[in-house]
């Protein structure tokens, strides 16, 4: 379970104060898939930072896996696995060290971690580039290998920012099969995108997001119904007060 | 195992297939060193032979022009002195010797140099040590030829004893005035290879945030990125040594004039050298990560990095003069953080070490160290320092 309440990131810079996210609250359960939905700069990877504790909230609170993320963050961390197709691999490790490196630091040691390193070399088929360089991993290699660094230590929540932004369409179905899985298994999911395409195809529900504000909350349905539109971009738009037509009013969700 | 071992193992595992690495902390010190004595070698062997001082003399019957070429003077003759003169003001000789003529007995030499030619003053020096020594020669002939007594000729006799404490195992000059500053320095630059990456290449790679989000916690991640290239700074340092030792066992043209004492190193000042080596080697190695940690990306991290190679240059050089003044026994000295490393190195090699100044000088590296981690950690608890690119 993952759980936001008056969630709030604010930055100070040169131009004065920015609210990078402003009171988000959303809920996430288990053996759900719930999708952050939004454009390229509108809170996703930093309500998804605060999550896993990278950034501490400027106000507000948060909950993952039942630990809070500034009382507890040591737990939220062992909680969770987190994907992004922005991180990267350490080029001078092969690929099976880099997933083992990562297994110990999340505490799995001796017949633990060779059990689990089976499993993932196996169910991601690994084993042809296992103890390749990861410099010299194609991209799809790469992201199956971060996959298998997020899932080694069977984390209750998952958390994937834009997990497929830049794979190729083969690269892209094997993220989101493997997502689809994760749900099956009755992990939390939290998936962040800007693509329609991905969250029709797999959210459960959807928070959408827009210049850091919550705009709307519920299932890809409930969406389109509550905006009165046929597509899920065009309901999108709508609650994040974008005029497809000159001659409509906006209104926010 | 604990977390910091693993970030400890893992470091240390990327950094030796760096061959960026390899390269700079490991064979670099070695080949720079043993290219470094050999131009040495190959120069001092050059200048102490008479053969190797070239001189140019003005055609002439005089039995001295025959002593020069008897004395094994490379000798070029010109026909006239303002040619000669002209040459020496070009920089074509370096010294021009015209013989005068005699009167009274009395052989007139004039040696014409460039004084701002350090060359031409050591070719000067070498023509006039000659002629002092014929003149020495000729006056102790007559001396002995008139059996004039030594009251009157050398009222004052001159006797000077070397009373060293130890006259074994001290290393030679050329030895003391040059390690310590290659130990020193190459303790810094060895670490700078690969410090850059550390932190600010992470975050430029994007490989941090992953490592921040494991529950890890961050003194732990600190300390073993600390401890990976102290491994680093400390083995690239003892390249040097190992450059060095290389090259007093080969003993190339040259070497019997910087090793005439031999490698002079004993196993009591190499102990001591390790200990001092050590606390200085955590001092750079968390300075080193702190830099990294704060810039924003690799670039900025490297020129940050050079402008401390500044702050760290400027100490370990004096350590190279510190033992022609009195500073070298002056307690404060050891206050002086790297410079009294050096000193203390410097002492150990001369087989005279002080440990009252060996101690305040670990201490005084320790508490740098321990400063320095201490702001590293802090820096990493800083999301706007490691989000930050």
């Amino acid at each position: 379970m993952v759980r936001t309440i008056g969630l709030s990131k604010h930055f100070q810079d040169k131009t004065g104060l920015k609210k990078a996210v402003d009171d988000v609250s959303f809920e996430a359960r288990p053996g759900e898939i719930f999708g952050l939905l939004g454009v390229n700069g509108a809170g996703k990877t930093t309500t998804l930072r605060m999550l896993s504790t990278v950034l501490n909230p400027t106000a507000g609170s948060a909950e993952v896996a039942g630990f809070d993320v500034q009382r507890d963050p040591q737990k939220v961390r062992a909680s969770i696995g987190f994907m992004s197709t922005s991180t990267a691999l350490y080029g001078r490790l092969t690929a099976l060290e880099m997933i083992e490196y990562f297994g110990g630091l999340y505490g799995l040691e001796g017949a633990r971690l060779q059990e689990r390193l089976r499993y993932v070399v196996q169910k991601l088929q690994l084993d042809e580039f296992k103890d390749r360089l990861c410099d010299k991993l194609s991209t799809g290699q790469k992201q199956r290998v971060s996959i298998a660094r997020t899932i080694l230590h069977d984390p209750p929540v998952l958390f994937f920012d834009e997990p497929t932004a830049g794979l190729d369409v083969v690269s892209s179905q094997t993220v989101m099969e493997f997502i689809e899985e994760a749900r099956t298994s009755g992990k939390t999911v939290i998936f962040s995108t800007h693509i329609m395409s991905e969250v029709e195809r797999l959210c459960d529900r959807i928070a959408v997001i827009h210049d850091g504000r919550l705009h709307g909350e519920g299932t890809v349905q409930s969406l389109k119904s509550q905006t009165g539109e046929q597509s899920l971009e065009k309901a999108f738009l709508k609650l994040v007060g974008y005029a497809t037509n000159p001659s409509e009013t906006v209104s926010a969700g | 195992m604990s977390p910091t071992i693993k970030v400890f193992r893992k470091e240390l595992r990327e950094m030796f297939r760096d061959k960026r690495v390899r390269t700079s902390a490991f064979f670099g010190p070695i080949f720079l060193i043993v290219v470094l004595l050999l131009i040495f070698g190959s120069v001092l062997g050059g200048i102490s032979k008479p053969q190797n001082v070239r001189v140019h003399a003005v055609k002439s019957d005089s039995p001295l022009f025959g002593l020069l070429r008897a004395k094994g003077f490379n000798v070029t003759e010109v026909e006239t002195e303002q040619e000669g003169k002209r040459l020496v003001q070009e920089g074509k000789a370096r010294v021009l010797v015209a013989f005068g003529p005699t009167s009274d007995g009395v052989s007139a030499v004039n040696v014409f140099f460039d004084e701002k030619a350090q060359i031409s003053q050591i070719a000067k020096g070498a023509v006039e040590s000659l002629f002092s020594a014929q003149n020495n020669a000729a006056l102790e002939s007559y001396i002995k030829a008139n059996k004039v007594p030594d009251s009157l000729v050398k009222p004052i006799a001159v006797k000077s004893e070397n009373i060293a404490k130890v006259q074994k195992g001290g290393a030679s000059d050329f030895i003391v005035g040059m390690l310590p500053y290659l130990i020193v320095i190459w303790a810094f630059y060895g670490g700078m290879s690969i410090a850059s990456d550390m932190a600010a290449g992470e975050k430029e790679r994007n490989t941090l945030e992953t490592l921040l989000i494991t529950p890890v916690a961050r003194t732990q991640i600190v300390l073993g990125k600390f401890l990976a290239l102290s491994v680093v700074c400390l083995l690239s340092s003892l390249s040097s040594l190992v450059g060095l030792a290389a090259f007093a066992a080969v003993k190339p043209k040259g070497s019997e004039l910087m090793f005439k004492d031999g490698l002079g190193v004993t196993p009591q000042s190499a102990l001591l050298t390790l200990v001092l080596l050590i606390p200085l080697v955590a001092f750079f190695a968390s300075l080193l990560i702190a830099i990294s940690t704060y810039a924003k990306n690799t670039r900025e991290a490297q020129t940050y990095l050079g402008l401390a190679s500044f702050v760290v240059i400027m100490p370990a050089m004096f350590s190279q003069f510190i033992g022609l003044t009195d500073l070298g026994s002056a307690r404060w000295i050891n206050f002086v953080p790297i410079l009294n490393t050096a000193n203390n190195i410097r002492l150990a090699l001369l087989g005279k070490p002080d440990f009252t100044a060996i101690a305040m000088t670990i201490g005084v590296s320790l508490v740098l160290a321990l400063i320095m981690a201490r702001i590293t950690v802090w820096l990493f608890n800083r999301e706007q320092v490691l989000v930050r690119t």
